[in-house]
């Protein structure tokens, strides 16, 4: 550096020089910058000043859009000469008016224009004033000012700096040449004076300065320096010699040492192989080793210590093995271990101890002391091996064990495994719970026949031998005794263990007391068989009951029947007449009583047999026609057209329920009418729709369920035709009202009434037994309220259910659908009968004229109640029936012995011999295989009934004994006219012999008078031949038998009138030739109709009965002398 | 897209206005609408403020829908609410657009007007010279006003003098 060689004297100047301009320069600067600032302030001062003045002034132009105005106000700006620009901007930026001092300069605002905003750069500032009115900003204004002002004045300030720097240097030049002397001349004093000592070596040479200053200074210290070289000169001089003579004595030392040297290395060199060789073996074991000192301090490791530790030798080297503790052994256990260690000189065990890493880890470690030749211990060796995984594994296996045996432990069975030779190799704790044994080595390796008595044991042995050999599992129960005498009873299992290649290694098996389950399962059963012996004894009192009231029911019914018959004072007349409606409505209620109890024990069944509706339906007509008319209430049976006659379900069932309809109906009824109505709702189709029958049904009355509930009928699947009734015979060809013929039919029955009404609340209890809607019901109308419950569980037992729409006050509706099976088959003639029944003689006169075919018969009654016996008898012999009776079954028999008899009643309760037994007898008999048995039975369930027809009867009349049903059911089964093979004379029944002698029966018919005939013209043909007539009768009905009346029928109803027409135009003329007058007259109605091109099945109907009662008439016919007439007999004629 | 599909798209949108079809020039009437607008920034009513500034409109007139559309802007801390009103709830206003009435209704509106203080703006050649307060013009077809300072004076209303400057002033014509 040039400042270096330069002397101080120029230094000096050079210094003071700088300092004094530097000082100057900054002292003008920041003056000069701090006015600057002041101006600029007050410049941006004065535009926010007028920006503001101008924004408030400008703001109405602006708003308003008045250019000028704000172009004026701006140009107010032409008094302040450094305003270069100045202008007003509208909210979206665009200049709206604007000032220029020289005309030039456009600017526009983007940004900036809502807020206050200074600008400024070297040349120029501005500010952006924000135009503001009422809250709302409107535009902005912005001013720009120049800085030539200020600028001018910096310019001048420099120069003036300048000038006055310049003559500082001048004055502080001049100055300093003067001064510096003092200081420059004694230095170069010195100087000289050193560069003299340094050449010359002298240093007694001293320097003249004298002063108090800083070179003053410098000067005594120089020459103190010398005086002390001077000093140590002579020191070092001496000293040298004496080192001389010690080098000397220390090289003969160092030779001799070095020849020991030599020869200790050679026996050192021996010994490193062997040390080398422990060196590798410790290097290699696996086990980790430590050696500590008799301080315990760490002294050497090998690699495996730090393979399992983590810490390498330098890291352990010196400290305690302590360092490796987990803490997870107390201080006792290391107090122990020093102790033994101390005692017996080594110590094995395992520890858990921590690597470097933190990981827990179990060592087995063995520690030996190292003992010298005084038996003080100079060092420990521990040697040590890291078990972890093995002390893990073992655990686990520990824990699963564990797991395996809890299971065992806890199961309620007692489980064990035995090996091919039966010894037990493992079992549960419940085996010594149950077995009382207490040691586990009283079970281990022992084998049954060690345990248990022999036979039990031999008997296990057994079961195991035998699962070990078929290989299959084996279920036992066994009861054993125990010595207090209880009985246990064991269910034991037992499976053979099998290995995969199929070995067998031995059995396993589980055990349990069950004798509770087995003593539930006991009690379980006494109560069902109690509960069913309940069940029975309650159905036998059920039968007995109604076998009970029935008998005398059955005389009192018939007994005023037929005392109604009997000429009577009206007195009189009016009270049997009560007796019999009493004790018809007795019956009812009794009917309802057992129905109810039948339908709450679900003995009800349902049958399905063919019946035909018309005869339901004539029925109920006549039961309430009567009861209607009484009141003068319009009562109809309303029934469409479509629906089919002949039907299979119960008739019964559904003409009570009905009955109970129409009954209410009409005693709750008091004016306007009650209607049964029956339509076809679906056919055939199970699955159908309801069809606008609803809706008309619907329009009457709001539709309610009973329970709330929207109204469908659930609808039984088909059934197959069949039961007790077998197809009707006689009748079968009459007319139908449709093909339907094995099909299905949905009815909807519906019984309508302008009655009293049922209130909406009251509609829950009307199903419900023994509640009538009002208590004061039962008082005002009678009645046990069972009507509905009863009818409302037979519809449910026949897959349907009430609907019920009612307005209090206006009338109900009672309505349900049934699906029943069609057949055509069903149809019997329907069976008029004349209302005026209660008439003396009325029922003489029908059963007369209805049993006509019968008259003549020889029927056998069997009957134990001598009452009903007669009333049997008198019902019979007003149809012109010969009657025998029978007290009991015995006495039957006996009878049938001595006579011949057409059929027999035989009651199914007797003393002695009851019915069903003394008809076993019967039909034991070939000759009575086809005699027609005809049970009277008080029992009405259908069981009592099937045991009848079981027993061998054909059918079945339930008492109280209907004197028209007892004749339907004769007429059916009897073919008098074939069966009287026998002679009846010979011998007499003994008790009753007919008093009464049928019209026509083995007499000469009064061929002239027979009914329906016209037969005078014909006798004079045959010039009064009457053997001649009866022989063409019967060649008529031959002829005409075998053409059955149904070709006619399905004829017609196949459309084929002309064939139908052709046949019965055939019969009309042979009718008419043989004078069967009121067939020709049935017959020419059905051929004008089907010559008309009609078919009405009413008077094929009408056309049918008379046919058949036609040929009835002629069947009847007898020769005189003649007894067995027929030439067509049939089969099983009595020999 | 095209253009019928713009058209069934600006259609569905701007189902309540025709913010699609305007155009961005200003209307003349949205310009008076505007005017009116800032009217009420330069005028103080005789009776102490209200948190509403009323402003009502007699008469049907082109310029009623853009008035419609200041209702809800606020002034200061003043809400302004636009409402068509019968004649004789005149005291309600703080501000009436009269339009162009019929003369002779002209003065009983104005009357009212002045009693109740209201600032009434007028939109038809010569309602100033009548005694509206303001009323619009058009100069070089551009929106002006006149000012009657008599009639605001008269019922009380102050007219800033910045808008004394903007508008030109008349007097009513006897």
């Amino acid at each position: 550096m040039m400042l270096k060689n330069t002397s101080i004297k120029r230094k000096l100047i050079l210094i003071n020089l700088i300092t004094v301009g530097v000082a100057l320069v900054l002292i003008a600067t920041a003056a000069i910058v701090g006015q600057v600032q002041a101006l600029r302030h007050s410049l941006l001062h004065d535009l926010h000043l007028q920006s503001k003045i101008i924004a408030s002034n400008g703001a109405a132009s602006l708003v308003f859009n008045d250019h000028k105005a704000a172009t004026e106000i701006l140009s107010a700006l032409n008094t302040s000469p450094n305003i270069v620009y100045a202008a007003i901007y509208t909210p979206n930026g665009a200049e709206f008016a604007a000032y220029r001092r020289n005309g030039t300069g456009v600017r526009t605002l983007q940004d900036g224009m809502r807020k206050e905003e200074n600008f400024a750069s070297r040349e120029r500032v501005g500010v952006t004033q924000p135009i503001n009115l009422s809250g709302e900003n409107v535009g902005a204004i912005f001013i720009e000012s120049d800085l030539e002002q200020i600028n001018s004045l910096v310019r001048h300030q420099a120069l003036l700096v300048i000038t006055v720097l310049l003559a500082v240097f001048g004055v502080v030049f001049l100055l300093l040449h003067k001064l510096q002397k003092g200081i420059v001349d004694p230095l170069l004093g010195l100087a000289q004076l050193m560069h003299r000592v340094s050449q010359d070596r002298s240093y007694s040479v001293r320097a003249k300065f004298s002063g108090r200053d800083e070179i003053g200074l410098l000067a005594g210290c120089f020459n103190d320096m010398l005086a002390q070289i001077e000093k140590h000169d002579g020191e070092l001089e001496r000293h040298r010699l004496e080192l001389e003579q010690l080098v000397g004595q220390r090289t003969v030392q160092l030779e001799q040492e070095l020849r020991e040297r030599i020869r200790v290395e050679q026996e050192l060199k021996h010994s490193n192989k062997e040390l080398q060789l422990a060196a590798t073996v410790l290097n290699t074991v696996d086990e980790a080793v430590l050696v500590t000192d008799q301080d315990n301090l760490i002294i050497m490791t090998n690699p495996a210590f730090s393979g399992i530790t983590g810490y390498s030798p330098d890291e352990v080297l010196g400290k305690n093995p302590h360092m490796l503790s987990s803490g997870m052994q107390s201080p006792d256990f290391y107090g122990e271990m020093w102790k033994t260690l101390s005692a017996a000189g080594s110590w094995q065990g395992e520890i858990w101890n921590r690597r470097k890493n933190g990981e827990l880890y179990v060592e087995c470690l063995s520690i030996k002391q190292v003992c010298d030749n005084k038996g003080n211990a100079t060092h420990y060796v521990a040697v040590f091996s890291d078990v972890t995984d093995r002390k893990q594994a073992e655990k686990k296996l520990r824990a699963s064990n564990a797991n395996l045996n809890a299971m065992l432990d806890n199961s309620p069975y007692l489980m064990w495994l035995k090996d091919t030779d039966g010894r037990f190799i493992k079992v549960n704790r419940p085996f010594f719970n149950t077995t009382g044994l207490k040691r586990i080595q009283d079970v281990l390796g022992r084998t049954d026949l060690d345990l248990w008595p022999e036979e039990m044991a031999e008997k296990y042995r057994a079961d195991d031998a035998e699962v070990m050999s078929t290989r299959q599992q084996k279920l036992t129960e066994e009861m054993s005794v125990m010595e207090n005498g209880e009985v246990h009873w064991v269910e034991t299992f037992k499976a053979p263990i099998l290995d995969e290649n199929g070995q067998v290694l031995g059995t396993t098996g589980f055990a349990r007391d069950i004798t509770e389950h087995r003593q539930h399962i006991d009690g379980l059963r006494k109560a069902q068989e109690l509960a069913e012996e309940i069940a029975a004894a309650k159905s036998n009192f059920l039968s007995n009951m109604s076998h009970e009231i029935r008998t005398p029911m059955n005389a009192i019914i018939g007994l005023s029947q037929l005392a109604l018959n009997q000429p009577t004072p009206p007195g009189v007349r009016s009270y049997l007449e009560k007796i019999f409606n009493s004790s018809h409505s007795l019956l009812g209620i009794l009917n309802d009583i057992l129905d109810l109890s039948k339908i709450e024990a679900r003995h009800m069944t349902i049958e399905h047999g063919n019946f035909d509706l018309d005869i339901v339906l004539g029925n109920l007509d006549d039961l309430f026609a009567v009861s209607a008319g009484d009141k003068h209430l319009d009562f109809r049976i309303e029934v469409s057209p479509d629906v089919p006659r002949g039907l299979v379900g119960d008739a019964l069932r559904l003409k009570q329920v009905l009955s109970n309809l129409l009954g209410n109906a009409i005693k709750f009824t008091e004016r306007g009418k009650v209607t049964l109505k029956i339509s076809v709702q679906e056919t055939g189709n199970r699955h159908g729709k309801a069809t606008h029958n609803d809706a008309s049904r619907h329009d009457r009355f709001p539709l309610l369920n009973p329970d709330g509930t929207t109204s469908h009928s659930t609808k039984p699947a088909s059934v197959p035709v069949a039961g007790c009734l077998p197809p009707a015979g006689e009748g079968a060809n009459e007319s139908l009202r449709g093909p339907r013929s094995g099909g299905q039919a949905t009815l909807l029955f519906s019984v309508e009434d302008t009655g009293i009404g049922i209130a909406k609340e009251d509609m829950p209890k009307l199903f419900q037994p023994f509640s009538q809607v009002d208590g004061s019901i039962s008082r005002r109308f009678g009645g046990t309220g069972l009507g509905l419950a009863i009818s409302h569980n037979l519809l449910q037992l026949m897959g349907s259910k009430f609907t019920v729409g009612s307005v209090s006050g206006k009338g109900s509706t009672f309505s349900f659908e049934l699906v029943l099976g069609t057949n055509p088959d069903a149809i019997r003639s329907k069976i008029t009968r004349g209302k005026d029944k209660w008439k003396a003689g009325s029922l003489s006169s029908e059963l007369r004229g209805r049993g006509q075919p019968l008259a003549g018969a020889r029927i056998l009654v069997a009957e134990d109640d001598a009452t009903n016996r007669q009333v049997v008898r008198e019902f019979l012999e007003l149809s012109g029936i010969t009657v025998a009776l029978a007290g009991n079954g015995k006495e039957a028999l006996e009878l049938l012995d001595k006579g011949r008899f057409d059929a027999v009643l035989m009651d199914v309760h007797m003393p002695v011999m009851n019915g069903v037994e003394a008809v076993r007898h019967i039909r034991a008999q070939p000759r009575f295989a086809h005699l027609t048995i005809i049970a009277l039975t008080a029992g009405i369930s259908g069981e009592e009934r099937d045991t009848c027809l079981a027993s061998g009867m054909n059918d079945f009349i339930a008492k109280p004994i209907q004197p028209e049903e007892l004749i339907a059911k004769l007429l059916r089964w009897v073919k008098h006219g074939e069966e009287t093979a026998m002679a009846s004379g010979t011998g007499s029944p003994g008790t009753a012999l007919p008093e009464h002698v049928p019209l026509q029966t083995e007499s000469n018919p009064d061929l002239g008078n027979l009914p329906g005939f016209e037969l005078g013209n014909i006798l004079k043909m045959l010039k009064g031949n009457q053997q001649q007539l009866v022989e063409l009768l019967r060649f008529f009905m031959d002829d005409w038998a075998n053409v059955p009346i149904a070709v006619i029928e399905t004829k017609a109803m196949a459309g084929d009138l002309r064939a139908a027409w052709e046949l019965v135009h055939k019969l009309t003329g042979a009718a008419v030739n043989l004078g069967a007058m009121s067939l020709h007259a049935a017959a020419r109605q059905l051929e004008s109709e089907l010559k008309a091109g009609r078919y009405d099945p009413a008077i094929f109907a009408a056309f049918h009965d008379e046919f058949n009662r036609t040929m009835s008439v002629i069947a009847g016919l007898r020769l005189p002398g003649e007894q067995v007439p027929d030439s067509r007999g049939s089969a099983g004629a009595p020999k | 897209m095209n253009p019928l599909k713009v058209f069934m798209l600006c259609a569905v949108l701007t189902m309540p206005s025709y913010a699609c079809a305007q155009t961005a020039a200003p209307e003349e009437s949205e310009v008076k609408a505007a005017f009116v607008y800032n009217f009420a920034k330069f005028v103080e009513w005789p009776l102490p403020s209200s948190p509403e500034i009323m402003l009502c409109m007699l008469g049907d007139g082109p310029v009623d829908e853009a008035l419609g559309n200041l209702g809800g802007k606020s002034i200061g801390d003043r809400k302004l609410k636009v409402k068509r009103i019968a004649f004789r709830n005149v005291r309600d206003c703080d501000l009436l657009f009269v339009g162009a009435p019929e003369k002779q209704r002209l003065e009983q509106i104005l009357d009212a007007a002045r009693e109740a203080g209201v600032l009434t703006i007028g939109d038809a050649p010569g309602l100033a010279q009548q005694g509206v307060m303001l009323n619009f013009y058009l100069l070089d077809n551009k929106v002006r006003f006149e000012i009657n300072l008599e009639a605001a004076n008269h019922a009380g209303v102050k007219i800033s003098s910045k808008l004394i400057q903007l508008g030109k002033m008349v007097s009513t014509s006897k």
